[in-house]
């Protein structure tokens, strides 16, 4: 059970991390550099907290 | 054993000192200098709280004689300055001229940072009878390792120095461009560039260290790392980097809504 509850908030949290990035992209568009930097800083963070939990995942199958 | 001790001491102050001048040599010529020549100073308050940020990792890197610090955290805290004013990196604010100075004091700061971080090793046993060295220098596998390593170097400088001539000074490339996207050559040009940066790295692992690292072998403090990391990825709760994400996340959160209501 927790082996699957980690494995949909990894999904979740790395498929989340891509609107982060999508979000930089838009603000770089608007020459928006600060905001940008800061949103790729929330999307690395989202995508380090998903790979963690896969991680637990697989100890949990393990 | 207190002669050693002075002298260690005096080394490693010798090599904080030599990496702080190396450091503030290209703070000052990538940030500093073209700020001075841009007016930076006066145009924008975030370039006032970021100017100095750099100066924190090059401080504890430079203490401490850690590679992480010196190697990653100094060249990224760099960009915080620059986010805040990206004219001092913009189009015909370096020339070639310039530019090589700049590139030569990087390359320095890096060897030196490389260098005089290295691992010591592990402590001479002191127990075992001493014996003498054989002479006719290294021995030819040490010789061969050797020239790897500055081969190494070599195509670690070249490549994307290379690239990067291509990309921002070849007269055919800025005609193109220029041609090309009339009114977008800097978002375009600094696009190329994060593709050169990206590039060189893939290259670099995957074509010249990669083919390398299978043959590594015998090597006592990496095998006792893997097996660290082993241990640790059969861990059943969360690691540091699980805390410090979360932490760093909240945090960027944070910023984000401080400046969306004090623009």
């Amino acid at each position: 059970m927790r082996r699957h509850l980690f494995e949909v908030l990894t999904v979740l949290l790395i498929g989340g991390s891509l609107v982060f990035f999508y979000e930089c992209v838009t603000y770089l568009a608007q020459r928006q550099y600060v905001s940008a930097l800061v949103l790729c800083g929330i999307g690395i963070s989202v995508i380090s907290v998903g790979k963690e939990l896969a991680r637990l995942a697989l100890v949990q199958k393990d | 054993m207190v002669e050693s001790a002075a002298s260690e001491r005096l080394t490693a102050r010798g090599s904080a000192w030599v990496l702080v001048l190396l450091g503030l040599n290209v703070w000052a010529s990538l940030v500093i200098l073209p700020a001075l020549a841009l007016g930076s100073f006066t145009r924008t308050r975030w370039f006032w709280l970021s100017f100095a940020f750099p100066m924190i990792p090059l401080a504890i890197g430079a203490l401490r004689r850690a590679p992480a610090w010196l190697l990653l955290g100094f060249p990224a805290a760099l960009l915080a300055p620059l986010a805040a004013d990206p004219r001092l990196v913009a189009d015909r604010v370096h020339g070639v001229g310039t530019f090589s100075l700049l590139v030569v004091g990087a390359l320095a700061y890096l060897a030196a940072a490389s260098l005089l971080t290295q691992d010591p090793g592990p402590e001479p046993q002191t127990l075992s009878p001493p014996r003498t060295l054989p002479t006719g220098g290294p021995a030819p596998r040490w010789r061969r390792r050797r020239r790897i390593y500055l081969l190494m170097v070599v195509v670690a400088a070249v490549f994307p120095l290379t690239l990067i001539y291509a990309v921002n000074f070849r007269p055919e490339t800025r005609e193109f461009l220029a041609q090309m996207f009339r009114d977008r050559v800097g978002p375009m040009r600094a696009l190329m560039n994060l593709g050169v940066l990206v590039l060189s790295v893939f290259l670099f692992w995957h074509a010249f260290y990669g083919p390398l690292a299978r043959h590594r072998t015998g090597d006592p403090p990496l095998l006792a790392r893997l097996e660290r990391l082993r241990k640790a990825s059969r861990r059943g709760s969360p690691r540091a980097a699980f805390y410090v994400s979360v932490v760093c996340a909240l945090a960027f959160m944070s910023a984000l809504l401080w400046l969306r209501y004090h623009p």
